[in-house]
């Protein structure tokens, strides 16, 4: 069963009591609110998601609460808990769902650390991965959210999972949070984008979480072989541009992105010297949804780099 | 500063800690004590395995590093030999050994 | 006196049942666990008994996480030993590990899947000026204390205010001894220096075995930090399993307890191993133990007071009682540690930062 299966009313009344069970790639969430934008968000950005059966054990047991006390209706709030523990402060109600899709990746770099976890977004097309690794402001999240309009799949827009044992990534295909003037950028470009509802005065601006193509989320269980690592900046104006990057400087760009490159020791030179190994690695300058679009595609087709976008 | 005066050995002394990979002319090298990572140049990487297979008094050594770059061990490169030894030694890469 | 109802004691004491758990006993293991620092510790446990496989995948992979941080962090230890001991060759002085970092260095069992933060060193009173002076110009600096704190370390407490490094964001406790000298019970820490042994592939020492034993009874009973109670148990269990071995070990133990002040947290803490964590103890030395407890109301007080704090943390279902629980015995560990004026004005302080 999926998420869409049930109304939107429905989904908000088992939100309420007793929770829901679903599943986003290898990991299974209980998720327990009373608040009723983070059901419509949900209902609306989640359908293509699997519901699963309370088998009594989850990943992560989430809930977004409202306090008790009068900032239940006083400038009301919204708190995050994960297992019990609250690592954020409190935020305005209005940021209810912003604040659960921040939880829950705070969940998955806290726990998950079976995984080599990057802060990067990651890509498919053709059975090869790309890793779009790049410092929040950089647009990568905007350069996702075009990629997987045009074709590629997502595996995730924040969280690159490397299971150290295969190198193989491994996909969540969550919604894919957009930035201020990145939500009517991408309304625009993808024909037939489902944005859920715009959040204001976060502390990032103006933000909207873009719904993951159906296709990546029945595909959430295929992993991924990266192929390519990518430092993408968007820069008004620029030339489109895809220039190779020196593999050494790659390692360690990449390395300074993840989470929990330091707990995995020597396992995580493993993995990422593998990684590298594998992947041609580039810096990329670009202006225009259009024009880059078409050198992911160009490298997918397998172009050789000199002949790409320049 | 010139090296002949300086009278220290130095030697890597943690080698079976240290992996490494090679992409075009540089280095990356994991430390598994420290849990660092690092990006080293031909020639840094040189004087580590030099020093990793016995310990060299400043000056041998960079008479040892002239001759295998093919260059002139003169005032400039004695510098660059320092400041590189003194990084490494940062780095806890290499240390002073007492033979 | 009742066991607690509690799924982390069993996968302390009956690893081999594990398997048989359903999958919501898993979740709340897990939980609880994770809440009690002692995930890695279980990991470890099921892997020594090979059971690892027989555990479902899903909470497989969160003991699978937990593992791959413990051993980090002890990578971690033993690299800021090496650094510690650079900056102290220069100072010459007698120097013993204690705690975490000392079981690691030393192999202990209990190491692995051990969670670990500051390391402890305790160094003689005459030579802490040296010692602070010599870490300061390798590169410590003070960690970020409000005032007052810092002047009741100095002043108060056995400790420097904590030492902190910036490069690599770890923390050294300096101690001269292991309780405070305004504290009620006033062991000797020149005892502690002469008995200590050393440890292979360093310059520094720990505790003799006795020692060890009782400085982790004084720490769980007379320091202020609970709420590693199963850890510490466990720590305690261990280390008695290990060392209680040797021929001899009973007899000095016995002997130092009393001698070292250290009577009345050892009764506590070996009373509260044995009767949850099953640590065996000789019936010719438990008759001996026994005698240095306390009896009637006040045992039973302290029995309950131990039981609720090592109840299971969950903080959204928590007992009403279990907070008050810890409070208490965190108020015990202070009473002991200072006159009583003193007390009045440092908890109060602290209260206010909540």
């Amino acid at each position: 069963m999926k998420v869409s299966d049930f109304t939107e009313s429905s989904i908000a009344r088992q939100l309420r009591r007793p929770g829901i069970w679903f599943r986003t790639g290898p990991f299974c969430t209980h998720l327990q609110t009373p608040i009723e934008s983070v059901a419509r968000a949900f209902h609306a950005l989640y359908a293509d998601f699997p519901l699963v059966e309370n088998d009594g054990f989850a990943d992560f047991h989430v809930r977004v609460a409202s306090p008790r006390g009068f900032r239940r209706w006083h400038r009301p709030q919204a708190l995050f808990f994960c297992d019990g523990e609250r690592p954020f402060k409190p935020l305005d109600r209005r940021q209810a769902f912003a604040m659960f899709e921040w939880g829950f990746n705070w969940c998955v770099s806290s726990y998950a650390h079976q995984y080599v976890i990057i802060h990067a977004a990651i890509i498919e097309r053709r059975g090869r991965a790309a890793i779009l690794a790049a410092p929040p402001g950089s647009g990568k999240s905007t350069l996702t959210a075009a990629l997987i309009g045009r074709g590629w799949r997502l595996l995730s827009d924040e969280l690159t999972l490397i299971d150290p044992s295969r190198g193989l990534a491994v996909a969540i295909a969550r919604p894919v949070s957009l930035k201020n003037a990145s939500i009517d950028l991408i309304r625009g470009f993808t024909a037939g984008a489902v944005i859920g509802p715009r959040i204001e005065d976060t502390a990032k601006g103006a933000v909207a979480h873009l719904k993951p193509p159906a296709d990546s989320v029945y595909r959430m269980d295929e992993p991924a072989l990266p192929y390519w690592v990518v430092f993408p900046k968007f820069q008004p104006g620029a030339n489109t541009s895809l220039a190779s990057y020196p593999k050494a400087n790659a390692f360690l760009r990449l390395a300074d992105h993840a989470f929990n490159y330091c707990q995995h020791g020597v396992r995580a030179f493993h993995t990422f010297a593998e990684l590298i190994d594998r992947c041609a690695c580039y810096e990329f300058t670009y202006s225009n949804l259009d024009e880059a679009v078409a050198v992911f595609d160009a490298l997918a087709s397998g172009a050789p780099a000199a002949t790409v976008g320049v | 500063m010139s090296l002949h005066r300086e009278g220290r050995r130095w030697r890597v002394l943690r080698a079976e800690e240290l992996y490494w990979r090679r992409w075009d002319e540089q280095y990356v090298v994991y430390d598994s004590g420290s849990g660092q990572t690092h990006v080293l140049d031909p020639a840094a990487a040189l004087l580590i395995q030099l020093l990793g297979e016995r310990s060299f008094e400043a000056f041998e050594l960079s008479e040892k590093m002239a001759s295998l770059l093919h260059v002139d061990a003169d005032a400039e490169f004695q510098e660059r030999l320092q400041q590189t030894l003194s990084k490494l030694e940062e780095l806890s890469l290499i240390e002073t050994a007492s033979h | 006196m009742r066991r607690p109802d509690d799924l982390v004691l069993l996968a302390l004491t009956h690893p081999d049942e594990l398997p048989k758990l359903h999958l919501a006993d898993w979740d709340l293991l897990i939980r609880q666990a994770r809440s009690a620092g002692m995930l890695g510790r279980i990991h470890a446990a099921l892997d020594e008994a090979a059971l690892l496989d027989a555990a479902p995948r899903a909470p497989r992979a969160h003991l699978a996480a937990a593992a791959i941080i413990a051993s980090s962090q002890e990578r971690v230890v033993r690299w800021e030993v090496r650094c510690i001991e650079r900056a102290l060759s220069e100072a010459g002085t007698e120097t013993i590990l204690l705690k975490g970092a000392a079981y690691v260095l030393a192999g202990f069992p209990i190491a692995r899947g051990r969670l670990q933060s500051d390391i402890d060193i305790l160094v003689p009173w005459p030579k802490l000026k040296d010692v602070e002076a010599s870490l300061r110009r390798h590169g410590w600096q003070d960690l970020k204390l409000e005032k007052y704190d810092q002047r009741f370390y100095r002043q108060w407490s056995h400790e420097l205010p904590p030492l902190y490094h910036p490069q690599r964001s770890t923390v050294v406790d300096v101690h001269h001894n292991i309780l405070p000298r305004t504290g009620r019970l006033r062991p000797d820490s020149r005892k502690l220096l002469d008995a200590a042994q050393s440890i292979p592939g360093t310059r520094f020492k720990r505790l003799s075995d006795p020692d060890m034993v009782l400085h982790a009874a004084a720490h769980m009973f007379q320091d202020g930090d609970l709420n590693a109670g199963w850890r510490e148990l466990s720590d305690i269990d261990g280390m008695v399993r290990l060392l209680g071995k040797r021929v001899g070990f009973w007899e000095e133990l016995l002997q130092r307890a009393p001698e070292m002040d250290l009577a009345r947290p050892l009764f506590y803490a070996l009373r509260y191993s044995n009767r949850f964590l099953y640590t065996p103890i000789p019936a010719s030395a438990a008759s001996t133990i026994q005698k240095w407890g306390p009896t009637g109301a006040v045992l039973r007080v302290m029995d309950a007071t131990v039981l609720r704090a090592l109840s299971p943390r969950r903080p959204e279902k928590t007992r009403p009682g279990t907070e008050a629980a810890r409070w208490f015995l965190y108020a015990r560990s202070h009473w002991l540690r200072m006159p009583p004026l003193l007390l009045a004005r440092h908890l109060t302080h602290k209260l206010l930062k909540v």
